[in-house]
């Protein structure tokens, strides 16, 4: 089973588009290691499969990766493949898997067939997803960080707490405020931005259950029980010190 | 009434759109520039077009569309990367080759520029 509050990202940055998701996932983390979860964070090089493997075995309740991928398969530093299709989907089994990556959540692809072979659910894009504009080529650019943070927004969710679902719906909003932000903003490439959110919007595909949550939050059960035990050792230890006293 | 409330909704859009074809009038494309035109000018192509913006909204059969995509794309060097995607980049030339021969993803694209044309329609219930 594996265990809550823990999350893998996987964060490639060999070239301008895995650089662009690179920048803008780590603003994310900062956010989600605020929540107290636990992210297992393979960056740049670590990006390989010997490191995703090894990590997978700590047994990680969800996985955000960026990178290069396909209908048949995802890939992290220099397009090393990290899961294919046919080949070892069962690594996700019991987990929630997002991939900010193209066309691995085309309809029979990989993201469908993770989540048929055990995965809670899958979050991922059916066709090319649109990551920035060579007219502002910089991962820092308002251009970038409109087409970036709509999929951030997935993960902010589910380190608060929420379902597949309700982080789509925020990720759409999240959407919908850059495109006004764009409509309102007199940019000479406006249009192309907003053409471009609203691709990257409409791409978005879920598998599996939707209503699943990523279990990237301590239940409240286990927040209880474990406040319970401190306390009673507290108590214990206040017990021994008096009668020692 | 019509008018102002086109007025109003063609100062809303983003200004590339203005000479963009978005309402099909008896198989005549006209821009957000060209119907307030006709509307202010009051003829008949302007009260069709108000009619049809009023009660069916935009236009979306698919040779609009691309067009549409088409005549924002001129504005780019048809062989520079515009677009940079996870899976490496794409030059105009590139999506207006897969629109034009609607393959699997030139359609995802015509569709988007549908979503679009719904997103600027919606943009009515505020005017």
């Amino acid at each position: 089973m594996p265990i809550s509050g823990t999350l893998l990202v996987i964060q490639p940055d060999f070239d301008v588009a895995t650089r662009f998701c690179s920048y803008w996932m780590e603003r994310t983390i900062e956010h989600i290691t605020e929540k107290r979860i636990r992210a297992d964070v393979l960056k740049g090089g670590n990006a390989n499969l010997e490191e995703f493997v090894s990590s997978i075995q700590k047994d990680p309740a969800a996985l955000w990766g960026a990178g290069h991928g396909n209908e048949e398969a995802y890939s992290g530093q220099n397009l090393v493949v990290l899961l294919r299709k046919g080949v070892n989907e069962e690594l996700m089994v019991g987990r929630v898997c997002h991939l900010l990556s193209c066309r691995t959540g085309a309809g029979g692809g990989l993201l469908e067939s993770v989540a048929e072979k055990g995965a809670v659910a899958c979050i991922g894009y059916a066709v090319d997803f649109i990551i920035g504009l060579a007219v502002e080529p910089y991962a820092e650019s308002k251009m970038t960080q409109s087409l970036c943070e709509p999929d951030c927004e997935i993960e902010k969710v589910f380190a608060d707490g929420g379902t597949c679902i309700e982080a789509l719906e925020a990720s759409d909003n999240k959407s919908e405020r850059w495109v006004e932000y764009w409509r309102g903003s007199g940019h000479p490439d406006a249009d192309l931005v907003i053409f471009s959110i609203i691709s990257n919007r409409d791409a978005k595909r879920v598998y599996g259950v939707p209503e699943a949550t990523s279990r990237l939050t301590v239940p409240p059960v286990r927040v209880a029980a474990l406040a319970a035990f401190w306390l009673g050792m507290f108590g214990v230890s206040v017990a021994l010190l008096r009668r020692g006293g | 009434m019509t008018v102002s409330r086109i007025e109003r909704w063609v100062s809303m859009l983003p200004r590339q759109e203005l000479d963009q074809p978005c309402v099909s009038v008896d198989g005549r494309w006209l821009t957000p520039k060209q119907m307030l035109s006709e509307a202010r000018a009051g003829t008949e192509l302007g009260r069709k077009a108000q009619a049809i913006w009023e009660r069916l909204g935009l236009g979306t059969d698919e040779e609009m569309l691309i067009e549409r995509i088409k005549h924002r794309l001129e504005r780019y060097s048809p062989d520079k990367p515009l677009f940079i995607t996870v899976a490496g980049v794409l030059t105009p030339r590139q999506m207006l080759a897969e629109v034009e021969a609607r393959s699997d993803i030139g359609r995802t694209w015509i569709q988007t520029e549908r979503s679009y044309l719904k997103y600027m329609d919606k943009l009515k219930e505020r005017v």
